[in-house]
């Protein structure tokens, strides 16, 4: 029964997400997988507050996986902001590094 | 807010669970007490009734549409009538008690007068009513339910519909008819609306069951007050309003269903499927395959003649699933195509197809994409990437990942660069390239199968061995590895084996 899928970062497919705001600068942070089950959530929080953010940081390090599920709503994000403001990804681990190198995704954001 | 409104949902469902468990505790003492045995029929359906509202609860509380959230609030309402109903009995009858069994008589009428008002609500929204007619109604039935509510609470200072005595026995007053004015007015307004609205003859009979069962119930067995039937028979048109929608969607879902295989069926049609394609051309042996994840996938390959001495090979992964991704890989797919027929590089045609995906792209989706042309006549095979996996290559007798230079996914960025990579195929060299499907297939343990798996798979392959073999191989390979674990991407692959320019005539 699923009636509110838990963002469990025990389970072992699952996203964890916490965003911290601090004025008009948006953290969030990421805690599991990021794939096509948990991008939804993920697009979500982002779509809540596209509007308002002037800068958004995604702070990835406890990020195992990611999808071009997953790549797909930062793509968004960073077409959200384009021209307000900008966007940061940080902190990546090596096999979330490889797939942003792979998929040149590397090029299009500012990686910290 | 979506959460809060799930949590409702939870509560509900707690609610009417709770309901029954209590209803079945106070069930024992119906069959050992003298005096409450009479009612131990009543008893006996307040507990099949709770328990069917919690099962109903439970079927309806994904549901989402039209009224949906009122037809809850139903169920909810009759299985709190259930155990108040419940408890009257009890109390009933009990000097000592009169109290609590007049506050119960009325908290249940109380009851009765809300699931009046939540099932015009519902028809409301069901039907999505309005115009003149409906303005009326919405102006009547507030007042009439004011009014109703007033005599009710009235009976606290006087006994105008109903008084309970000091042997704490429930008594109609000679009024107590006028108690069902609300009731008679809301079914009169609510079911000329219904007759009225455009809807399909089954979802008119199971609205008018709520209207109609009661009454035919009260004709046959002339309701008295705390009759456990009464609510049964209201349950009972909840029960068919569900199954109608219920059957309703069903048919929906069918027939969406059917247009998924549709689909499936017209995305598998697109990607050449005859082996051997070119039966005439003995330079080359090339294999490919496509094993979607879901129904519809956003995996591709594709391999066509650019001219006589040129083959062009394809192998492409749509960001996300599903018919969105179908859709988006179709267009990517004629666009590629047709773009290598035009003529250029691959880096060329990428940059020309990523402009155009770009301009259409709505939904921030993007495809990684690998484009070779091999010249058949010198095994010179040039490709480019478009943000798409490594290519394994065999050009000395063992496969080993070709690091060619990487431009961005296509469709993320209005404009991106993409170079070219150039390799000479001699005689008996291949190349295997494949979507995350094979490299991310995931076992139970959330381990990767990894291109250092899939390498061991390619090397494994015995010499000599077809295409078809060497796919089959990876395949065998990776569901070895993922085991139970469910197919989480797509799988595609594509390899090619140089087999040396035609000999001359």
């Amino acid at each position: 029964m699923a009636l509110r899928r838990k963002n469990n970062s025990n389970t072992a497919s699952g996203l964890n997400i916490s965003v911290k705001k601090n004025g008009a600068e948006y953290t969030f942070l990421l805690n599991g997988r990021l794939d096509t089950l948990t991008s939804p959530d993920l697009d979500a929080e982002v779509k809540n507050v596209i509007d308002k953010a002037e800068r958004m940081i995604f702070d990835l390090a406890k990020l195992d996986y990611i999808s071009s599920a997953g790549l797909r709503v930062l793509l968004g994000a960073v077409q959200g902001i384009d021209g307000r403001g900008d966007m940061v990804v940080r902190n990546l681990s090596q096999a979330v590094r490889d797939v942003f190198d792979l998929t040149g995704f590397s090029l299009m954001f500012t990686i910290e | 807010m979506v959460k809060k409104l799930k949590d409702f949902r939870l509560y509900g469902l707690i609610f009417t669970i709770a309901s029954t468990a209590f209803i079945m505790l106070l069930s024992t003492p119906f069959f050992m007490e003298q005096r409450l045995q009479p009612y131990l029929f009543d008893a006996g359906v307040d507990s099949l009734g709770s328990l069917i509202c919690a099962a109903l609860f439970y079927g309806c509380m994904n549901q989402d549409g039209d009224g949906s959230r009122s037809f809850r609030i139903l169920i909810i309402m009759v299985s709190a009538c259930f155990a108040v109903n419940e408890v009257v009995r009890y109390t009933g009858g009990v000097p000592q008690s009169r109290t609590i069994f007049f506050i119960l008589c009325f908290v249940s009428k109380l009851i009765d007068l809300a699931m009046i008002l939540v099932f015009y609500l519902y028809v409301r929204a069901v039907l999505g009513f309005d115009g003149k007619y409906t303005k009326i109604a919405d102006i009547i039935i507030p007042i009439v339910l004011a009014i109703q509510t007033l005599i009710l609470l009235s009976n606290i200072f006087f006994p105008v519909t109903f008084s309970v005595n000091s042997d704490g026995v429930y008594q109609d007053t000679e009024i107590f008819m006028i108690e069902q004015v609300f009731l008679a007015v809301t079914a009169v307004l609510t079911t000329i609306k219904v007759i009225m609205v455009r809807i399909s003859i089954n979802q008119k009979a199971a609205i008018l069951t709520f209207i109609f069962l009661p009454i035919i119930e009260y004709i046959l067995l002339g309701a008295t007050f705390g009759e456990g039937s009464q609510y049964g028979i209201v349950l009972m048109s909840l029960v068919i309003m569900y199954c109608v929608i219920f059957n309703d969607r069903s048919r929906k879902l069918a027939a969406t269903q059917t247009e998924l295989n549709m689909a499936t069926e017209i995305q598998t049609s697109m990607l050449p499927s005859i082996f051997p394609p070119f039966p005439n051309r003995s330079e080359f042996d090339i294999y490919a395959s496509m094993d979607p994840a879901k129904e519809v996938g956003g995996d591709f390959y594709d391999f066509f003649m650019i001219d006589d001495d040129h083959l062009g090979m394809v192998i492409a992964d749509v960001s996300g699933k599903g018919v969105p991704a179908a859709l988006f890989m179709m267009s990517s797919k004629i666009l590629i195509n047709d773009h290598a027929i035009i003529g250029g590089t691959p880096a060329e045609i990428l940059e020309r197809v990523n402009k155009l995906v770009y301009e259409n792209n709505d939904a921030n989706m993007f495809v990684t994409v690998w484009l070779g042309i091999l010249e058949i006549s010198t095994g010179k095979l040039t490709s480019a990437s478009a943000g798409h996996e490594y290519p394994m290559i065999n050009t000395n007798g063992k496969y080993e990942i070709l690091k060619d230079v990487h431009g961005l996914a296509i469709g993320a960025m209005p404009i991106s660069k993409y170079r070219n990579t150039e390799v000479t195929l001699k005689k008996g060299d291949s190349i295997f390239v494949y979507t995350d499907g094979v490299a991310e297939a995931t076992d139970a343990e959330n381990q990767l199968f990894g291109t250092d798996r899939t390498l061991e798979a390619l090397n494994a392959v015995p010499e000599g061995s077809s295409q078809k073999e060497v796919l089959r191989c990876v395949r065998v390979a990776v569901d070895a590895f993922v085991k139970e674990a469910p197919q989480f991407d797509d799988l595609t692959m594509l390899g090619l084996k140089y087999k040396g320019p035609a000999a001359e005539e």
